[in-house]
């Protein structure tokens, strides 16, 4: 058995040891204009029990017209060992073409940091995310990583339930208002 | 998609089919009713018995920096200043009463939370006594708890904010139920008969993602009630399938509708075992010290609009990641008091939609009240829609093993920032590998997997010790407390339940005297600490205090005369965990 340091960051190492980890150059693209990186999606504190050993951030500007070439800037960190593969796929939808950078990728296993820049021509804006997943897998773990790129629409929000407007009280105890069930709607 | 799972697939044992821990599997299935300890024999724990917590007190300064809270929740923390002090300022787990009207306490989160100083203030109608469970706020004799109703025949008690009791005479009848006790008026009844479900998600096939399409599990143990204007007409538990009778009006009128709430009653039926709560939190990242009140997750159903012979279903949108949670938390209740021969400590959940807990998923045996009912402990589970965890049955699974090693055992409270793949200090190994070995045992699959962040991510238990997996093996050189991964410690536990000792002698293990009583024989002695920049702990403080860790609990099946082959079959003596399984130290 072959023991190596590559295995203590393994599986999701924390963003503080990330920050330590020297991230290699980003590929070089143009920057467009239009483009100012900004947080979209995946700005989340460190959560546990365990953590994610392949996390994506996407980057882009906070808005977009028809027309333009916007640059995205992808922060992929992994832990993962030095044997896991690790892959990267960049999904456009209708109306988005890829100008500069690769759709796809095998990145070098191991535990780092990095960057990669995507610059992308917009005939439209359309109402679909661009995505970018992230995959890795050895026989004892595997992971896949979402980023999305939101054209400057809001974040994802579960849905708020309509309470009703009368509270719960049960022995004088007021346990709150209920969220009101509707019948399913007939097919 | 995987390959060498030791003959498993984890496809196999999530996928939609079948499988053990997928949708309509069986032993963890969300199909399935009794889906926690389908590997397990209930025939109870081996060493029987339950153990106390170790009182043993930590004295030291008092805190400077504790700030106290003017009500009856928990103060302000205090001292959780720099790396280097000591956030609880000499202040232990168990807690200590200042002048026998507050209590002090240092609040150890699992998870990625760090230990912080709390202060109680008794209120005017409590004292503050250290006893076996700690130093808590206890009711004055003669006291009630505010809220609180109870009934004594047909007379209504209930508690006034004086804390002293006020009789009703009920006109009809008085009747108890979890969320309190209540008149029933005289009125003209009729029984109710219904069914409901819940709509729920499991992971993808390849672990990929949750499965985009849902099935619909019976709301199984959900406490209903049924409401006529401003009155409760009765209160029953939902069946295994779901189903439940109940009394309501014989002629429901717009004012009539069924509640159906998380919350379990206690035997006797005027308080509750556990329960889902939202909190009043702000969406995005909310500490675990930022509740203030809260209601206890319900849903509401016109007797109009579902007539008697109704199946009433809770969709995703309607908030059913909350029953999803209760229904494992009842199943784990359900089984940990059976195998263990008593009710755990009560523990609420806390979930509010689109907020995130700063520990991520955490247990917290810190006593709280949610609308004047209390409890022991608190569980918190994260609620986004970019992750949607609360699918995530072997997280669930895995904060009720912190529950059910608080309730029955004695947890090492060992906290700090912990990363996945780096040796931590072997009292948070010890506890954060139980939790993942109990989550696999319980689930009878050993994999684990969540969504955090954007990802979805899995490890396979059964697979942790060559070359290209990524667990960080102890050294056969490095002694007993060396620091350990927790998934070392849970593909331990994992290996011995599903060896030739079998499960019940794994989680039996918990109570052994070697475990639970303290000094602990193998000498360690809880930590606390922080982490620099590539996770390696700095700043470390030995707070003296004796402590379990993995090698007094292999002590205790050494000693419950488990065969030293079996234990050096998973510790790997010689390439890897040098515990001595033919010299153990046996409690006297």
């Amino acid at each position: 058995m072959r023991l190596s340091l590559e295995f203590a960051f393994a599986l999701g190492f924390g963003l503080a040891a990330c920050q330590s980890q020297p991230s290699p150059p980003a590929a070089a693209h143009a920057e467009s204009p239009a483009a100012t990186p900004t947080p979209s999606s995946g700005e989340k504190p460190d959560l546990g029990p365990h953590r994610p050993p392949v996390v994506v951030r996407m980057k882009g500007p906070d808005s977009v017209a028809a027309g333009q070439d916007i640059t995205l800037v992808a922060e992929i960190e992994q832990h993962v060992g030095d044997r896991a593969p690790v892959t990267l796929n960049l999904k456009l939808p209708a109306g988005v073409r890829l100008v500069e950078g690769a759709a796809s990728e095998t990145l070098h296993p191991g535990n780092t940091r990095l960057e990669r820049r995507f610059v992308v021509h917009v005939d439209k804006v359309p109402a679909e995310d661009i995505e970018l997943s992230v995959d890795t897998q050895n026989p004892a773990f595997g992971a896949r990583a979402s980023g999305a790129y939101r054209f400057g629409r809001a974040q994802p929000k579960l849905a708020e339930p309509v309470r009703t407007d009368q509270d719960t009280v049960i022995g004088g105890k007021n346990l709150g208002r209920p969220i009101e069930l509707k019948p399913a709607a007939k097919p | 998609m995987v390959n060498g799972c030791s003959g498993r697939d984890p496809k196999d044992e999530q996928g939609s089919g079948g499988s053990s821990d997928g949708l309509g599997g069986t032993s963890d299935g969300l199909g399935g009713a009794t889906a926690l300890g389908g590997r397990l024999n209930r025939g109870g724990n081996p060493n029987g018995g339950s153990a106390g917590d170790p009182a043993q007190g930590f004295g030291g300064e008092l805190a400077t920096g504790a700030t106290a809270g003017d009500g009856p929740g928990s103060g302000g923390a205090g001292g959780a200043g720099g790396a280097a002090d000591d956030a609880c300022q000499g202040v232990s787990t168990e807690g200590q009463c200042v002048h026998g009207a507050r209590v002090l306490r240092c609040v150890v989160p699992t998870g990625n939370g760090s230990p912080t100083l709390v202060s109680q203030v008794c209120r005017s109608f409590e004292t503050c006594v250290e006893d076996a469970d700690g130093a808590h706020c206890a009711v004055n004799a003669g006291a009630c708890l505010p809220d609180a109703s109870e009934c004594n025949g047909n007379t209504l008690r209930m508690c006034g904010a004086d804390a002293k009791w006020q009789n009703v005479a009920c006109p009809g009848t008085c009747e108890e139920s979890p969320a309190g006790a209540f008149c029933s008026p005289v009125l003209a009844t009729s029984e109710y008969v219904g069914k409901v479900e819940y709509e729920a998600y499991g992971p993808k096939n390849d672990l990929t993602d949750w499965s985009p399409t849902s099935t619909f599990l019976p709301a199984a143990g959900v406490l209903a009630v049924s409401i006529h204007g401003e009155d409760v007409l009765g209160a029953s538990l939902l069946q295994e399938d779901g189903s439940f009778s109940i009394k309501v009006a014989a002629q429901p009128s717009a004012n009539d509708h069924l509640v159906f709430l998380l919350l379990h009653p206690a035997p006797g039926g005027a308080t509750a075992e556990f329960g889902v709560f939202d909190p009043d939190v702000r969406t995005g990242t909310a500490s675990v010290e930022s509740i203030t009140s809260s209601s206890v997750w319900q849903w509401s159903a016109s007797l109009r609009s579902f007539p008697s012979g109704s199946t009433i279903q809770i969709s995703e949108d309607a908030g059913s990641g909350a029953v999803h949670v209760y229904n494992y938390l009842r199943q784990a209740h359900d089984f940990v008091s059976e195998f263990y021969g008593q009710s755990p400590k009560t523990v609420v959940a806390w979930m509010h939609l689109n907020t995130e807990w700063s520990c991520g998923a955490c247990f917290l045996n810190m006593p709280t009240e949610a609308q004047s009912i209390a409890f022991d402990s608190q569980l918190f589970f994260s609620a986004t829609a970019t992750d949607r965890a609360y699918w995530s049955n072997a997280v669930t699974v895995h904060e009720i093993g912190h529950y059910t090693m608080w309730s029955y055992g004695v947890s090492p409270m060992e906290g700090g920032t912990h990363c996945q793949g780096v040796p931590t200090a072997p009292g948070q190994a010890w506890s954060e590998g139980w939790a993942t070995g109990f989550s696999s045992i319980a689930r009878d699959s050993p994999v684990y997997y969540d969504k955090q962040q954007g990802t979805m991510f899995w490890i396979d238990l059964d697979n942790r010790a060559y070359d290209d997996a990524p667990f960080q093996r102890p050294k056969p050189k490095a002694g007993l407390l060396q620091d350990m991964d927790e998934n070392e410690v849970a593909a331990m536990l994992w290996k011995l339940a599903t060896g030739p000792i079998g499960a019940n002698a794994v989680l039996g293990g918990l109570q052994a005297k070697e475990v639970v009583n303290a000094p602990f024989a193998r000498g360690y002695t809880r930590r606390q600490w922080d982490v620099d920049a590539k996770c390696q702990r700095i700043d470390e403080e030995d707070s003296g205090m004796s402590v379990p860790m993995l090698a007094d609990y292999l002590d205790g099946l050494r000693c419950s005369n488990v065969a030293a082959s079996a234990i050096d079959a998973v510790t790997n003596p010689d390439i890897a965990y040098p515990y001595p399984s033919g010299s153990p130290l046996c409690a006297p």
